[in-house]
């Protein structure tokens, strides 16, 4: 079997750091073990390892926005798509300006008025789009699962109406959000849990693609 | 963080390195021991992209707000896991598969997810392939620039996993309007049902992090969700027991 430096350094790394930050998160407060992990100053270590991570994260969002920049600056050049790409441009350095040299908290107005705006508008579709789906799923997929979905749908719409003699459909509305739907919702959550540890394992030991290959 | 839940953390973690460190052993060796169930949406993709190269169509993936240094870093591991089989099914094509993300921090493993793609069919990794749509967490705005690449881009095949909210049902009803394929899984309870409604194959839970199982051939891979389907069984058993236990202490 062939084995790359590079590979093996990086692997060798990740899993050093990774165990490292694990213990100096997890080996607090439990008894002789915690004061042996402070006394080698493990969880200082963890911390300064996390602080890393969350500048290399803003640093990484900084390059991307200096690089989109430099995409939409290439892009005023060309025609058909010049005008967005002006647009975008004037607006981030208009929003900078509002950051940069703020007089009335103009950078909250900026948000207020067009991203809240724009996002309150698109709620409204996204209510459209999510009865449209209700009423595709049983065409496209005709099964007992599909139609218990649409049931369950209407029957939480309808029991939500405040219109008076729908108290029995309100009640089994209440008793589907209380329990099948907070049982299910819980299911699907323990599994995402458990499928992250499995991920958060294959990382530590090495075994992630990033890594491994 | 409490003392019973350190311990507990530590228990869950120790068990889950060691059936994740020997059951995929297990089964590389004894290559035929494991036989996973279907999974519809795993098998769909590689058809889709099928579909989409003879087709000239486009193949986009998006990883929603899933990123690098946060609480969503192994979702986004797991979604780039799902870019990178998606990609590589869909090299081929005319038209360049797209990966989207809307977090700074998942544009490195949008990018590294085209790249390994490219890579193992000894293809050069197209420019602008991966690209990022700065429109904040789970934002309606990088939903709206999804639905705007269906109309753009002539009914593109879309597979959006990763960090979505009920936002999702904008470009799902986008992409089932005009009749393209559409899988869509995320962490997220209320996006997770929107993306049930309009999704081609469902996708939940924790199926979301079983791409390399599925979709590559490494037995390693697959040793790794039967390793997650003996911790699901324990899981199980751990609940059940807990709930029997409360019910006798409350009867006694």
């Amino acid at each position: 079997m062939r084995l790359r430096l590079g590979a093996v350094l990086v692997t060798a790394l990740t899993i050093g750091i990774a165990l490292i930050t694990l213990v100096g998160l997890l080996g607090t407060n439990i008894g002789p073990i915690s004061a042996q992990i402070e006394r080698f100053g493990i969880t200082d270590f963890a911390r300064l390892l996390l602080q890393f991570a969350a500048v290399t994260a803003a640093v990484a969002v900084l390059v991307g926005v200096v690089n989109l920049l430099g995409v939409h600056l290439r892009r005023t050049r060309r025609r058909g798509q010049a005008i967005y790409s002006a647009v975008l441009i004037l607006s981030f350095v208009i929003v900078l300006g509002f950051g940069i040299l703020p007089r009335d908290n103009e950078a909250r107005a900026a948000v207020d008025g067009v991203q809240i705006a724009l996002e309150t508008a698109f709620s409204g579709l996204v209510l459209f789009s999510l009865v449209y789906g209700a009423v595709t799923i049983a065409n496209r997929r005709p099964s007992w699962a599909s139609l218990l979905f649409v049931a369950t749908v209407v029957t939480v719409l309808v029991g939500a109406l405040p219109v008076r003699g729908l108290g029995p459909i309100a009640t089994v509305a209440d008793w589907l959000n209380r329990v099948p739907v907070d049982a299910g919702g819980r299911a699907i959550l323990l599994g995402i849990a458990l499928a992250t540890v499995i991920a958060g394992v294959r990382v530590l030991i090495g075994q992630g693609r990033a890594t491994r290959e | 963080m409490d003392t019973t839940t350190q311990v507990l953390s530590i228990l869950v973690l120790l068990i889950g390195l060691i059936v994740t460190a020997i059951v995929p052993q297990f089964v590389r060796r004894r290559r035929d021991s494991a036989v996973l169930r279907r999974q519809a949406a795993y098998a769909a993709i590689p058809a889709m992209a099928t579909t989409a190269v003879e087709a000239g169509q486009s193949m986009i993936v998006g990883m929603g707000d899933a990123g690098v240094g946060g609480e969503s870093t192994l979702l986004a591991i797991a979604a780039e896991a799902v870019a990178y089989h998606t990609v590589a099914a869909a090299a081929y094509g005319d038209r360049m598969p797209v990966v989207t993300t809307s977090s700074g921090t998942g544009l490195p493993l949008a990018i590294e997810a085209v790249r390994a793609a490219f890579r193992e069919h000894n293809l050069p990794a197209p420019s602008g392939s991966a690209r990022w749509i700065p429109a904040g967490s789970r934002s309606l705005a990088y939903a709206a620039a999804m639905t705007a690449y269906v109309a753009a881009d002539r009914s593109p095949t879309q597979v959006m996993v990763g960090r979505f909210g009920p936002e999702i049902a904008l470009i799902g009803e986008a992409s089932v309007r005009r009749g393209a394929p559409f899988i869509g899984a995320t962490d997220r309870l209320d996006g997770q049902a929107v993306a049930y409604a309009f999704s081609k194959a469902p996708l939940i839970g924790e199926e979301l992090f079983q791409a390399s199982a599925y979709l590559s051939d490494r037995a390693v891979r697959r040793g790794e969700a039967v390793a997650m389907d003996i911790l699901r069984w324990l899981l199980i058993a751990a609940v059940i027991a807990v709930a029997a236990a409360r019910i006798v202490g409350a009867g006694g």
